[in-house]
């Protein structure tokens, strides 16, 4: 009796020290462990957000099995990064801006954040942004992805992303009429 | 014989070694084995929605010729960008840049903005879309300001909230901004269903910016760049102005009660 009331103690004491914490820990499918700012996992990911506020951390590590662990080193990387970033004045004002998408520009360092990823990587990041509810991080990985076929013919785009064309040389040649103007040399 | 009992060992500590790997490690053996693979296809459809809103109209249409997975994607796009001129890689922000070049304007000049308005009309016009925003950029060039006027006003009738026009040109385009002053002031009846005008370098006189900022009755955001003879905004619903100017002199005049966010700047960055 004593000593599971003791264990139960120790639990609670572990309990509260938990929720003083401002870091809290995720793990790879591959079994890393990486610490992130509380504050920040919060605010850029829903599904973070929830488990925070669902007691569901494990403070040994949350599994995210769905992760590898050199995505989840970004996404960390990532929410660390803009916990310590103060939004810029152009950020702010350009936030209102003509924007041609519905999301907002990039920072300067999240740019540099996406550009430095090689392709799987880039990839990666985007599915595991989409698992974890991030839209913010969703927006610039896309947002590097947008750039990348911005301007491509579609064969320059299939080139890009190993796309393999699945068309009959008469079903190309129906979409060629329809769009025509689409594939105007400039 | 021999050469079986060579091989069998070999096979043996190669899938033992396989299992050791760690999972993600595994993967990308197996990509490597079977050359490059196609990763963004693989994306859900909301994803690839979002990075095809990312790009012109023409990049995003002309993802139906990639592959089947792509063929019908663009068409429930939300947005839709069309425009004249294409832009710098960082187009997104080129509005803060100021005017353009006319040697800019000129080799950036994008030849199928008229079909693609005209198709658009056609398209909008059979009501099928889930379009809620369309914004336009034009050199203010005369010849495509009918396209553009047909194209904006079809969006206007069949339901698409968020309009945005930028006019953009410089000195040699002056002739044609006059023509096209002319007819977007007076003819234009697509500027009442605007939300975003953003007016360039364009050579309108204090009366006719006035007429023309009235007109557009919807709007909410206005950017004026580099217009050196506005000196009076006055707009009853305008809840953002920006205001860029490379030399300012006299006094302005905003008469706008909603507005929420004002940016006056004499700093126009020059376009590289």
């Amino acid at each position: 009796m004593e000593v599971d009331k003791g264990k139960g103690e120790a639990e609670e004491t572990r309990k509260v020290a938990e929720a003083d914490r401002d870091t809290v820990t995720l793990k790879s499918s591959d079994g890393k462990l990486f610490e992130v700012s509380k504050e920040a996992a919060a605010r850029l990911s829903t599904v973070l957000a929830g488990m925070i506020a669902g007691g569901s951390i494990d403070d040994n590590g949350t599994d995210l099995k769905q992760i590898g662990s050199e995505a989840l080193e970004n996404v960390v990387d990532y929410c660390n990064k803009h916990a310590n970033s103060i939004p810029s004045a152009a950020l702010i004002s350009s936030s209102i801006s003509f924007n041609t998408a519905p999301f907002k520009e990039p920072e300067e360092w999240e740019r540099k954040f996406v550009d430095r990823l090689s392709h799987d990587a880039l990839f990666d990041l985007v599915e595991a942004a989409n698992f974890l509810g991030m839209e913010r991080l969703l927006d610039v990985t896309c947002h590097k992805i947008s750039e990348m076929m911005k301007g491509k013919s579609p064969d320059q785009i299939r080139e890009v992303f190993n796309i393999k064309n699945d068309y009959t040389k008469e079903e190309l040649e129906e979409i060629r009429q329809e769009l025509a103007w689409a594939f105007y040399d400039d | 014989m021999s050469s079986e009992k060579e091989r069998s060992p070999a096979g043996v500590s190669e899938v033992y070694h396989e299992m050791k790997r760690p999972h993600n490690l595994q993967h990308s053996k197996k990509q490597r084995d079977r050359g490059p693979i196609d990763r963004i296809s693989a994306l859900p459809d909301e994803i690839l929605l979002g990075i095809l809103e990312g790009v012109d109209a023409k990049t995003a249409v002309s993802t139906s010729l990639l592959s089947r997975r792509w063929r019908h994607l663009w068409t429930s796009l939300h947005s839709l960008h069309l425009s004249d001129v294409s832009f710098p890689a960082n187009y997104r922000s080129w509005i803060r840049l100021g005017p353009m070049s006319k040697e800019y304007l000129k080799s950036n000049k994008i030849t199928h903005f008229v079909p693609s308005l005209r198709w658009f009309a056609r398209r909008i016009k059979k009501g099928d879309t889930d379009l809620m925003r369309l914004s336009l950029v034009f050199s203010g060039d005369a010849r495509s300001a009918a396209a553009v006027n047909s194209a904006v006003g079809s969006a206007a009738v069949q339901g698409v909230k968020d309009i945005a026009v930028a006019v953009v040109g410089k000195t040699e385009y002056n002739l044609r901004l006059n023509n096209c002053k002319i007819s977007v002031s007076l003819v234009f009846e697509g500027f009442s269903a605007l939300r975003t005008l953003v007016l360039v370098a364009m050579r309108m006189s204090v009366t006719d910016t006035e007429v023309l900022v009235r007109s557009c009755r919807s709007l909410k955001s206005l950017y004026l760049i580099d217009m050196v003879d506005a000196r009076v905004v006055k707009h009853p619903g305008l809840e953002e102005l920006v205001w860029l100017w490379p030399h300012p002199y006299g006094a302005l005049t905003i008469d706008a009660p909603a507005l929420r966010s004002l940016d006056i700047d004499a700093q126009v960055l020059a376009m590289s």
